[in-house]
């Protein structure tokens, strides 16, 4: 046994040559190569030694032990599109590590993500990659809310991209639930609360007082309430919500309840697992983003949920890779469970390297959603929905009796559900959706001074008309009862204030965001 | 920002948004006109009847009970 020798970093173009390609052949290595390809990603540049937080835990959990002689140090590829001007990575780098601002700069614009590749069977650990351009002008934007800044330092060049960490599970430390509550609790809406866990911390925390004689490693997978008992284990509150329809076997979900249910969780920045079926195995995986489709006309009268229907689900598979694009179809034979059938764009950079594994892939049957939330949040989506429901039924029925003559055409009643931060809504939510000046000012200051005080995260119910949003309802979190009662709501256009005042709702303290009309 | 983000591009039609990323009062109110024509809003006994049986049925799905299988179902 001697000591290692150093190594240099390691530049190499983009392709069959790279540390990627040169893995041994299995669905996720395909993947990854074919989504980097469609990236655009044309430098690979390789860490000989980087030392993994996550797989040291594992190396101590397991492979430590094994006489096989497992290296405890990792290799760490990131990844880079062309640089400005066409200049080579490698004299990028030199110059960056002499604090060169502009070449700093040309390799963050540059830079793709980054993945850990392990010397176990299982290469790919912890891998961040950016995702595809959002740039179709024809559907509204992707929502990734629980995606969150990775820093990377090559020698001492920080490097940031923007997205969720997805890893291969091992089959010893970390099977596929493991792995998708590892990609859940990396989540935004954790990062001012939670430490980041390691896989071997999930599973032993998943049978710390639920095991029931169980060894803990090699994983033999996880059942529903380990789970359950892992999230709570890292001080976060599980969520299990079964689906509404049952197909004789279990559970399943309608494509509606399913659609909205992850879309406001999502849209609340908690990552979704789904718990199901792929072909006769059962699988789980866990949806990291969504693209809403746009609200299309809505007669006078009607009610809808504004993400009863989705474009795309984004889903991190173990199985296949991060970010995988799934359609959610539902089943022609009754109860017309929803399905998620894997779908990915049409190429756009060329033939891709190899095959794309999602091709064959077979539908996948959610059958149970398990969430972590903050413990301040209870109240359930289901309630919350239910409410929503309530507050569009009541503000339609009112515009679908208004006389024929004078009622507006195509102004049905959608609404949508999210949690948030209470200074969040104020900061964020009523800057993107309220004018400046008056109208924005008026609508702060009076929830800070007008409204009883209001818990740390409010539920919000987004009433709106044709896609403009017309009134915010405001709900308190941390009341699990079944009658929420709202705290505020938040009228967003004058002549929705007009028709409240002819409805029958209880809505809080009003809070005027428009503003006034001119004296005549 | 990075430069897997798109930059804006112009275009003759805005973009499809939902309403959580569109901003109040950059179009007309859908309801414009009601608050200056005041017509009248006289809810039937048979509206509200149908109203409220569209929103049983709408909100079924939220009602399903838990039937949870915690220990029968092995995920690997």
């Amino acid at each position: 046994m001697g000591e290692r020798a150093p190594q240099p970093l390691r530049v190499y173009r983009f392709g069959d040559g790279d540390p990627l390609a040169a893995l041994h052949r299995c669905d996720q290595v395909d993947y990854l190569r074919c989504y980097l390809h469609e990236l655009k990603t044309a430098w690979v540049l390789e860490e000989p030694f980087y030392f993994d937080r996550d797989y040291l835990a594992a190396f101590r959990a397991f492979y430590g032990d094994s006489p096989r002689g497992y290296e405890n140090a990792c290799a760490r590829l990131t990844f880079f599109t062309q640089l400005e001007d066409g200049r080579e990575l490698r004299s990028d780098l030199e110059a960056a590590c002499g604090n060169d601002a502009a070449a700093t700069k040309r390799l963050q614009d540059a830079f793709l993500g980054f993945c850990v590749v392990r010397p176990i069977a299982a290469k790919l650990g912890r891998t961040v990659v950016a995702w595809y351009p959002d740039d179709k002008e024809d559907v509204p934007n992707r929502v990734i809310a629980p995606c969150r800044s990775y820093a990377v330092n090559i020698a001492g060049v920080q490097l940031c991209v923007s997205g969720l960490a997805w890893q291969q599970q091992d089959a010893n430390v970390a099977a596929c639930a493991t792995i998708g509550i590892w990609t859940m609790m990396q989540s935004s809406g954790f990062q001012d609360r939670l430490a980041l866990p390691t896989t071997a911390s999930i599973t032993e925390a998943a049978h710390r007082t639920a095991s029931l004689g169980e060894r803990v490693f090699p994983t033999s997978g996880l059942l529903n309430h380990h789970m359950l008992e892992a999230i709570k284990e890292h001080g976060l509150a599980p969520l299990l919500i079964d689906g509404d329809l049952n197909d004789g076997d279990g559970p399943t979900f309608s494509v509606g309840r399913f659609s909205a249910t992850c879309a406001s969780l999502l849209r609340s920045g908690f990552p979704v697992l789904l718990i199901g079926r792929r072909g006769d195995e059962g699988h789980v995986t866990c949806a990291v983003g969504f693209r809403p489709s746009a609200p299309g006309a809505l007669e006078s009268g009607e009610t809808r949920e504004e993400d009863s229907e989705l474009i795309s689900l984004y889903v991190h598979d173990d199985a296949l890779g991060p970010n995988v694009r799934f359609r959610l179809e539902a089943e022609e034979s009754e109860p017309q469970s929803v399905v998620l059938v894997a779908s990915a764009p049409a190429p756009r950079n060329g033939e891709r390297p190899v095959f794309d594994p999602t091709a064959g892939v077979e539908p996948f049957l959610p059958r149970h959603v398990v969430v972590a939330v903050v413990p301040e949040v209870r109240v359930s989506p289901d309630v919350l929905h239910r409410r929503g429901y309530a507050i569009a039924a009541e503000l339609s029925t009112q515009i679908g009796s208004i006389e024929e003559r004078q009622r507006p055409a195509n102004a049905g009643v959608r609404f949508g559900v999210t949690t948030i931060l209470l200074s969040d809504y104020l900061r964020n939510v009523l800057s993107s959706t309220v004018k400046d000046g008056k109208p924005l000012e008026r609508a702060r200051l009076e929830l800070v001074e007008c409204v009883p005080p209001m818990s740390l995260y409010l539920a919000v119910v987004r009433i709106s008309i044709a896609g403009v949003p017309m009134l915010d309802v405001l709900f308190d979190t941390t009341d699990p009862t079944d009658d929420l009662e709202p705290f505020a709501h938040v009228v967003l256009d004058s002549e929705l204030a007009w028709l409240l005042e002819s409805a029958q709702l209880a809505l809080g303290v009003r809070v005027q965001a428009f503003a006034d009309p001119p004296v005549e | 920002m990075t430069n897997s983000q798109s930059k804006p591009k112009r275009s003759q039609t805005p973009r499809p948004a939902s309403s959580w990323t569109a901003r109040a009062g950059d179009q007309p109110s859908p309801l414009d006109g009601l608050s200056r024509n005041k017509p009248t809003i006289v809810v039937s006994v048979d509206v509200r009847s149908e109203a409220e049986r569209r929103l049983k049925e709408r909100t079924k799905p939220y009602l399903a009970g838990r039937t949870v299988e915690l220990l029968t179902s092995r995920i690997r």
